[in-house]
């Protein structure tokens, strides 16, 4: 058997070769990207005496997936290099390959492919979707780490108004605190107008703001506006993280 | 909270896709070489100022045949852009029903479905082989004329000469 007849029984006959330059064969396998394309698989013949096939993307994988998502910062290029490297998947100028015995293309194709499949998954580290774990991550940490002040998700202070609703309700001391995540400026907004109109009506509260990106992540204006409506701000995530238990605990022993 | 998926209708999707567009953001006057590909980029706004949206064109170094020119719509709600349109070279056996027993070997072109969406897949998964262009040249005008970027002209000088003419005036065979 030949390598390429080789390959076609171990794919079951599901598998087909097309070449598209003398030496180069794409390989046509029922392996598909989500949006319906085929994952991009190329043999390149033996070369230069080394009886080993290349089986490579010829640069498709990168340039997929700078379709929606750029390897611009240096965390980024370090993540595409440990997948890579955790992988021995080598990359010359944007195209990966992974060299192969003959008789061992099966399931080098198979691990090539998966490889791709990681790499071109870092389309989901994009800003938006990051940024759409906020809340998640917020609400684990509230339930991990804060769960002693009994927090109450959705909390509404004045009963028959859900318009102004609490991200969580907690106890720490003398007055409840009223524990708000804000993502972007659409929330610091509600979230001013809520404590304002708490404010207005005499309830007993303190106000804390829990921001994703205080400096860069709302508008000037709605800086000012929150910051003059809240008790206390966390800048970030993370810091909330690493003082909200001190600042909760300095509460509750108030 | 986690901000839910947004919904689009098939309506609001094609209306995005053909509503009138101009160059906010222009791009380089030659494809920039990058790691394997060529690559050129635009940001555009509909004429009413209303929406955004962003355009990319990427051709293999290798395989200048394989290329893609797409459309993604950028929402300012943070729901994350919806890729509208793609207009590919054949660059392989391309299959929306997972049936091996369908290839296709084409031009193609992907097109943001809200059927897809609302199953759950990519938005842009279904695509259908195209007759409007064979080279890279003509798959841009086509989705110059498909996106309905009206100051195209003055960014890629030869758009719309040539011999490729309007859909409606070359129908498909």
């Amino acid at each position: 058997m030949t390598p390429l007849e080789l390959l076609k029984d171990r794919f079951n006959g599901h598998v087909a070769f097309r070449e598209r330059r003398p030496g180069v064969l794409q390989v046509v396998a029922p392996l598909f990207h989500e949006d319906g394309d085929m994952v991009d698989i190329f043999l390149d013949e033996p070369r230069n005496g080394s009886g080993k096939f290349r089986v490579g993307d010829h640069g498709m994988t990168l340039m997929r997936l700078t379709y929606a998502f750029d390897l611009d910062t240096e965390n980024k290029q370090r993540i595409f290099n440990r997948i890579l490297a955790e992988n021995r998947v080598q990359e010359e100028n944007g195209r990966l390959y992974v060299e192969a015995d003959p008789e061992r293309l099966y399931p080098a194709i198979l691990h090539f492919a998966q490889t791709v499949a990681k790499v071109s998954s870092m389309q989901f580290f994009k800003r938006e979707v990051i940024q759409s774990l906020f809340y998640e991550q917020l609400a684990e940490f509230i339930e991990e780490r804060l769960g002693q002040y009994n927090p109450r998700a959705h909390a509404l202070p004045i009963p028959d108004h859900d318009e102004y609703e609490v991200d969580y309700e907690l106890d720490a001391g003398p007055r409840p605190l009223y524990l708000f995540g804000v993502k972007d400026s659409d929330k610091a907004r509600l979230v001013t107008i809520s404590c304002l109109e708490f404010q207005r009506r005499g309830l007993p509260f303190k106000g804390v703001m829990v921001h994703q990106d205080f400096e860069s992540g709302i508008t000037r204006k709605d800086r000012v506006r929150i910051t003059s409506a809240a008790d206390k701000q966390f800048p970030s995530l993370d810091d909330f993280k690493d003082n909200g238990p001190r600042f909760f605990e300095r509460e509750r022993v108030a | 909270m986690p901000m839910e998926p947004r919904h689009y209708s098939q309506e609001e999707i094609d209306e995005l896709i053909a509503c009138p567009k101009a160059v906010s953001d222009p791009p380089r006057k030659e494809m920039k070489q990058d790691r394997g590909h060529f690559r050129n980029d635009m940001r555009l706004k509909s004429t009413d100022e209303k929406f955004e949206f962003r355009a990319f064109m990427r051709r293999s170094e290798d395989f200048p045949e394989n290329f893609s020119i797409g459309l993604a719509f950028l929402p300012k709600d943070g729901t994350g852009e919806l890729i509208l349109l793609r207009c590919n070279g054949p660059h392989g056996d391309f299959n929306d029903a997972f049936d091996p027993a369908n290839p296709h070997f084409d031009f193609h072109v992907h097109r943001a479905s809200a059927a897809m969406m609302e199953e759950g897949l990519r938005a842009e998964k279904s695509a259908t082989v195209n007759r409007d262009f064979a080279s890279y040249e003509e798959a841009l005008q086509y989705f110059v004329r498909s996106a309905n970027i009206t100051d195209a002209t003055a960014y890629f000088g030869n758009i719309g000469q040539g011999r490729l003419l309007l859909v409606e005036e070359e129908p498909n065979p």
